[in-house]
């Protein structure tokens, strides 16, 4: 049993080092290798599709213009739900494409500092206030319409438009002063905590956070197990403590704190089994 | 029973829900737009006035109060008709700003198959 347990985290372990290159692969995937734009389909993933190598629709972006003209987005909610579901915030650690730049960012060595959990309610209020409510009541016109802030936006789609016009030597189209304002700070910010956008304003992240606590594929941690080690806690990039609440709807489940033996990834059949 | 609530029950209605609604949207789900529709058409338009030859009028002046021949011209007309659109393509067209709510709360299809330069943000 116990050898068991010790095959099953070494593979764990094995899958999250190879987490970047899934994260890579992803990226190759949402970045239209084959030039094919598909944007009547919704990716279930962060990635603006005002982008010229967008693949798919971004999923905030519909919700968001579909509260603009009033309309119910079926496909969208339907494919968070049905991915949601299945693997919860798996989807932001291994396929985001805004996830990965952050990782990607995090890597610089300086001094990273932890934000306090707590704060990482304020996606909710992101998703209910900029995302719905705001572009439902005033409209995709309004200043605080979420895509005219979100960073993902301003480096996917404003910046390679501008790259783009200054290059035809045609006028220069500059996105608002305050979305430029929060690209600078997200980019700041991503020095010196771990994915920062993701932690406090991911409308996405928010929603996939939330189905964490019903996903079929889901994290464990085994008291059994447990040394009191801390090595859980010490791996956790979020500063999280797995050994309080390992599927915590902040973790982007980035398997981290699977490389110690307590924690495993499970699927809902052994969550039945348990019962 | 309440113990297998959580672990499959609610897993499952949100799956079953979540997929109902994706092919819902994706099948069903239509959308009511106004569209710009330019069509030919022929109109009637009173002929353009020719002097008599020689520039002279008759005895008694100008022919006043003899009607104008009419002649066939043919010119663009743009109508706003009404289209059901899938949502996908909705979704499509929403993504460049291509959809704008009218004051009197319907919606206009005003651009189609743009590039990103048409970002509305």
């Amino acid at each position: 049993m116990v050898s068991m347990a010790k095959d099953k985290s070494r593979t764990m372990a094995r899958l999250a080092r190879g987490r970047y290159w899934v994260q890579a692969g992803f990226l190759l995937a949402w970045l239209d290798p084959l030039m094919i734009r598909m944007h009547s389909i919704c990716s279930p993933v962060f990635h603006c599709y005002s982008c010229p190598w967008a693949t798919f629709a971004c999923p905030i972006g519909i919700l968001a213009n579909f509260s603009a003209l009033g309309i119910t987005p079926f496909a969208a909610v339907g494919t968070l739900v049905v991915l949601g579901t299945i693997f919860g915030s798996f989807v932001c650690g291994w396929a985001c494409p805004f996830g990965f730049l952050q990782d990607v960012i995090g890597w610089i060595p300086t001094r990273k500092f932890t934000l306090p959990a707590w704060l990482g309610s304020f996606r909710y209020v992101v998703l209910a206030v900029f995302v719905l409510l705001i572009p439902f009541l005033w409209g995709e016109g309004h200043p605080l319409f979420f895509c005219r802030l979100c960073p993902a936006g301003a480096i996917e789609g404003a910046l390679p438009n501008m790259a783009r016009l200054a290059i035809a030597g045609q006028p220069i189209v500059w996105p608002t002063a305050t979305k430029l304002t929060i690209l600078v700070l997200i980019s700041i910010a991503m020095l010196f905590t771990w994915r920062p956008w993701c932690t406090l304003f991911c409308p996405l992240g928010a929603i996939y956070g939330l189905m964490n606590h019903v996903s079929l594929l889901f994290l464990r941690f085994h008291q059994d197990r447990c040394r009191d080690c801390a090595l859980c806690r010490n791996l956790c990039l979020d500063g999280g403590r797995p050994e309080r609440r390992v599927d915590s709807m902040r973790c982007v489940r980035c398997l981290e704190c699977s490389k110690c033996q307590a924690v495993t990834v499970e699927t809902a059949l052994t969550r039945l089994d348990a019962t | 029973m309440r113990a297998i609530i959580r672990p499959v029950i609610l897993p499952a209605l949100l799956l079953i829900g979540g997929l109902a609604s994706l092919i819902y949207g994706v099948m069903c789900h239509s959308v009511r737009l106004l569209e710009e529709h330019e069509s030919d058409t022929t109109i009637k338009v009173p002929a353009e006035f020719a002097p008599p030859p020689g520039g002279a009028f008759p005895p008694g002046g100008a022919p006043f109060g003899e009607p104008l021949p009419f002649v066939k011209k043919t010119v663009k007309r743009v109508e706003l008709v009404t289209v059901m659109e899938s949502e996908p393509a909705v979704m499509r067209d929403a993504s460049v700003g291509g959809i704008e709510v009218l004051d009197s709360g319907e919606l206009k299809r005003n651009q189609r198959d743009e590039g990103p330069a048409l970002c509305p943000s």
